[in-house]
């Protein structure tokens, strides 16, 4: 079982949105083989000849060995490269598509909205597809096909002069996208838990941004460079299936993984584990601290995504840039948080104050905004804008996504996260399509007024949040050393119990029948919960079936 | 009763602002139409072929006079007087032209509009409509004035001339005949400061007038385009422009930036030509550096409009209200201006069949943008929420931990009750 917490696998954290995997029901073993296993059927001179020369003991391909593992990761960085690369496509090209395709900033901003309404549902179910119903391996392949060919079909709209084509693609890769990235997590998770699994997230956010950086400065020389094709959509086109080229690769990476995946599971005879659990009973069980981190979630990040996607022609128009310096400019953001993510991650592991840290980093972007909209014109302010929005950016979401951990019940995680990203992606669904429809009747000032605003209601959110926290006497803010203690007393009143009482570890009684006293339920339903995230609960049979929601917990083997 | 009052007091408070920033009447406008058959004042029919739209705009401290010919080279002149008793404007026009001598050649001495020997007098001749063949999509840069009439592979032209106008509703309207060109100006003569209703909602005040110049279907020619390959388009148009000043410096074009760009999305940026006289009165020509590229006016389908300076005297005023007041030995300044529309590097909107300008005429200060009061209200209020949550959060964070707060215990004694103070 894993000995890690969900603090230390979130941390050091960068863009958690695209982490959500519940390790503790993922019991990783990449077990030694016994030394002197032997195939069945083999002779003792063949059997020692083929020990000898087996695959498995040569460094590169023992399951087992460092250096597999680390193949493995790089196989894992590409899974996801090409998904990030195409995301950005629209905002590295922006004044292109819409001159080329003829359309306006309200139609342009359909292609990052339609984007995310897939994922207003995936993000609920994308975790249990994989684990109950797909498994990680294909369902890794499946939606790495969804993002190859839904980025076929945004290529294709292009040659045939379609937007409307260049919409399906978009809603076809976002099928794919996000549920990839989940995907990546449960590899990262499976290969690396109880080992560098803190660095192997850093690393993987890190390429992942190199991915959409690089997307922002090289499309647009691209485009420019393809004046040979007179014809401007087929250009346009071409460009785009360079896109499709990187996702090609990212499938094939997604292969790859998975046969690999397959073979090291055989080899160590891994097994698997019980994977996610959602549960839309539980959210009437979230207090009002996890519902305003939502609200901070969403109002926060409809300023960030949307603001890129139109940043290129603002930087255009407000300050002179020329199209590949504003499009540089524009990938500061991406180019700051791969960087300096895992480097907050550690800051804010090693301090705590998370609520601190969280109000900061709002406070931090809506100066970043305020910049952008009452600045003058000078070259130097949207440097510096975007500079501090990456830095702000990665603060927030080192110090936002562990809050949820803290707020909830280790068994309801997956159900919190899921609900968290649902509304993330619904607000990245719908803002786009204001920002659009503001930038084109009223302008940019307006715009960066409207993304004020939204900062305005996070940073309310924040200060509420702290307040409620404080007056709570809650945990949000602990400082790291404040918070080990707490966790440590905790420990320590556990084992207290269980030798007062003869009560587990895990708070069930060991037969009399009575409530355990380190129990203090509320209510029936939280009892049950309390049970539950004790690990070894069983449920009966018939809670079980009375909901066809929680029917899963009957597969994975924890009813009687 | 409370409320009732203050609901009262707060409804009276409001119509009196209401009714002291209401649009205020500042001038009286006089129009005076004609043609070579009819003449007209205040009309809203649709007048054939017109040859001058004379405007009178009474103040209290001045009068202004706002002259449209179309007789020759289209012409707007501007010029202020001291403030005139004289309402009526039809007699005020017909002793300013020699209509015979005007309409016939417009010599030198046959228009003398009042004003236009006094301390503030100008007038901007629209001379040419010229085809820039922009085959390395430089715009604006890559326009020479120096080499229009010496290179006709790159430069052909119509005469504004060339046009039959016609005139209704604030619009005048010119085709050329066998050419599917058309060029629609649409005039504002305000009486009051405000904004135009349509985009680039230029902020005028009662000291200026605005116009809208839209050029239809232009017939590109083939140096314009390219013989192996129909996708390949160079047209660009150019608006030749000619200042003729009277007793006016010389002007420069000033650029400046504001902050807002609510009322022309994505432009920051206001242009002004500024010329200063002997007198109290200065004048300027303000535009925005964009042409719209499609009748709903979004800045999505748009290029720039910048303005490119020619050498004085390169050009000769062609005939044209301009000559009629000052011939050539008293023009003091003719200053060629080209308005170049497209945008450097843009190679999707060469050959454009809708293209737009506006610009602004006007004496005195020329008028700016400011923050609107919506933003300025959403800043507050965005701003002020937290910040007052803040301050409550903490002062109730402070009250609940009571660090002050004693509880006090009272028990009897030989002396009677005591009190013990216990935190």
């Amino acid at each position: 079982a894993s000995t890690m917490s969900e603090k230390e696998l979130l941390l050091p954290s960068g863009d958690i949105n695209k982490r959500r995997y519940d390790i503790q029901h993922v019991e990783q073993s990449i077990e030694t083989l016994p030394e002197n296993y032997i195939p069945e059927g083999a002779s003792d001179n063949s059997r020692n000849r083929r020990r000898k020369y087996r695959c498995d003991n040569f460094l590169p391909c023992d399951p087992r060995r460092w250096m597999h593992r680390f193949i493995m990761l790089g196989l894992m960085c590409f899974l996801s490269f090409g998904s990030y690369y195409c995301y950005d496509n629209p905002a590295s090209l922006i004044r292109t598509f819409i001159e080329v395709m003829k359309i306006d900033n309200t139609r342009y901003n359909l292609l990052y909205s339609l984007y995310s309404w897939p994922n207003v549902i995936l993000s609920l179910i994308g975790g249990v597809l994989l684990d109950r119903y797909l498994g990680v391996r294909f369902g890794t392949v499946v939606f790495s096909v969804f993002v190859t060919f839904g980025q076929l079909i945004f290529a294709l709209g292009g040659i045939f002069d379609s937007f409307i084509l260049m919409l399906v693609g978009r809603f076809v890769f976002g099928i794919g996208g996000e549920s990839l990235a989940v995907a990546q997590n449960a590899y990262a998770v499976m290969w690396f838990k109880g080992k560098e699994l803190n660095m192997v997230f850093g690393l993987l956010l890190s390429i992942s941004r190199v991915g959409s950086t690089v997307n922002m400065n090289v499309n647009s020389k691209m485009f420019d460079s393809f004046s040979f094709i007179t014809d401007q959509p087929k250009r346009l086109g071409l460009v785009l299936f360079v896109g499709f080229g990187w996702c090609v690769l990212s499938l094939l990476a997604a292969v790859a993984l998975g046969l690999f995946d397959k073979r090291a599971a055989k080899i160590t005879k891994r097994k698997e584990g019980e994977g996610e659990r959602i549960s839309l009973r539980d959210i009437k069980d979230f207090s009002l601290a996890l519902w305003l981190v939502f609200f901070v979630c969403v109002f926060y990040y409809v300023t960030v995504f949307p603001f890129i996607g139109l940043a290129t022609v603002f930087l255009e128009d407000k300050y002179g840039f020329p199209a590949h310096i504003a499009n540089i400019v524009n990938s500061l953001v991406y180019l700051i948080s791969a960087g300096v993510s895992p480097v907050f991650g550690i800051a804010v592991d090693k301090t705590g104050f998370n609520l601190i840290w969280l109000n900061f980093g709002i406070i931090a972007t809506l100066g970043c905004h305020a910049a952008f909209a009452f600045g003058s014109g000078s070259a130097f302010i949207p440097y510096l804008a975007m500079i501090g929005m990456g830095l702000a950016y990665s603060i927030l979401a080192c110090a936002l996504w562990p809050l949820v951990a803290f707020l909830v019940p280790e068994h309801q995680l997956g159900t919190a996260y899921g609900i968290m990203q649902s509304v993330q992606n619904l607000g990245l669904a719908i803002v786009p399509l204001i920002a659009g429809a503001i930038v084109d009747h009223k302008g940019y000032l307006l715009l960066e007024t409207f993304f004020c605003t939204c900062l305005c209601v996070a940073l309310i959110c924040g200060v509420l949040l702290y307040v409620i926290d404080l007056t709570s006497e809650g945990t949000l803010n602990l400082s790291a050393w404040a918070r080990h203690r707490l966790e440590k007393e905790k420990e320590e009143k556990e084992k207290i119990a269980l030798d007062k009482n003869g009560i587990s570890p895990g708070g069930v009684s060991d037969g009399s029948g009575e409530i355990p006293i380190a129990l203090q339920p509320h209510s029936a339903f939280q009892l049950r919960n309390r049970l539950l995230s004790r690990m070894g609960a069983q449920i009966p049979d018939h809670v079980v079936r009375i909901n066809p929601l929680t029917t899963s917990f009957a597969h994975l083997g924890l009813t009687k | 009763m409370m409320a009732g009052t203050a609901f009262g007091l707060t409804f009276f408070l409001l119509c009196i602002m209401v009714v002291t920033f209401a649009n205020e009447v500042k001038r009286k406008k006089c129009s005076f139409t004609r043609n070579e058959t009819e003449q007209y004042l205040d009309t809203k029919r649709l007048l054939e072929n017109p040859q001058i739209l004379f405007y009178q705009l009474n103040g209290r401290n001045d009068t202004v006079y706002y002259t449209w010919s179309l007789v020759g080279a289209p012409t707007l002149f501007i010029s202020v007087t001291p403030a005139s008793q004289d309402t009526n404007c039809a007699s005020v026009a017909n002793n300013s032209f020699d209509w015979d001598e005007f309409t016939a050649d417009q010599s030198y001495g046959s228009a003398y509009i009042p004003g236009y020997n006094g301390s503030f007098a100008f007038s901007i001749v629209f001379n040419r409509l010229i085809e820039f063949s922009d085959r390395k999509y430089r715009a604006n840069k890559g326009f020479e004035p120096s080499k229009l009439n010496n290179n006709t592979d790159r430069y052909s032209w119509l005469h504004m001339s060339d046009f039959n106008w016609t005139f209704q509703d604030n619009e005048l309207t010119g085709k050329i005949e066998n050419d599917s060109t058309t060029c629609v100006i649409r005039l504002n003569i305000p009486t009051s400061g405000g904004r135009l209703s349509y985009f680039p909602k230029t902020l005028y005040s009662e000291n200026s007038t605005t116009f809208d110049f839209v050029f239809r279907n232009f017939e590109y020619s083939s140096i314009s385009k390219n013989k192996k390959d129909s996708n390949l388009k160079y047209g660009r148009l150019v608006l030749e422009m000619l200042f003729v000043h009277g007793q006016l410096k010389n002007g420069s074009v000033k650029e400046r930036f504001s902050k807002d760009d609510e009322y022309t999305p994505s432009v920051f940026i206001t242009n002004n030509y500024l010329f200063g006289g002997n007198g109290t009165f200065d004048g300027f020509l303000q535009w925005k550096p964009i042409s719209y590229l499609s009748k709903s006016r979004k800045s999505t389908q748009s290029q720039q409009a910048n303005l490119v300076n020619g050498k004085i005297g390169d050009v000769d005023i062609p005939s044209s209200l301009a000559y009629a007041l000052y011939g050539i030995e008293t023009a003091g300044v003719v200053q060629p201006v080209y308005m170049v529309y497209g945008t450097e590097g843009d190679d999707n909107n060469p050959n454009a069949d809708y293209v737009s300008w506006t610009g602004m005429l006007g004496f005195g200060e020329p008028p700016q943008d400011t923050i609107s009061i919506v933003i300025i209200i959403t800043i507050a209020v965005g701003l002020g929420v937290p910040a007052l949550l803040i301050g409550v959060g903490g002062v109730y964070i402070f009250i609940r931990r009571k660090p002050w707060k004693h509880i006090y215990v009272w028990y009897n004694t030989k002396r009677g009750y005591t009190k013990v103070v216990n935190e």
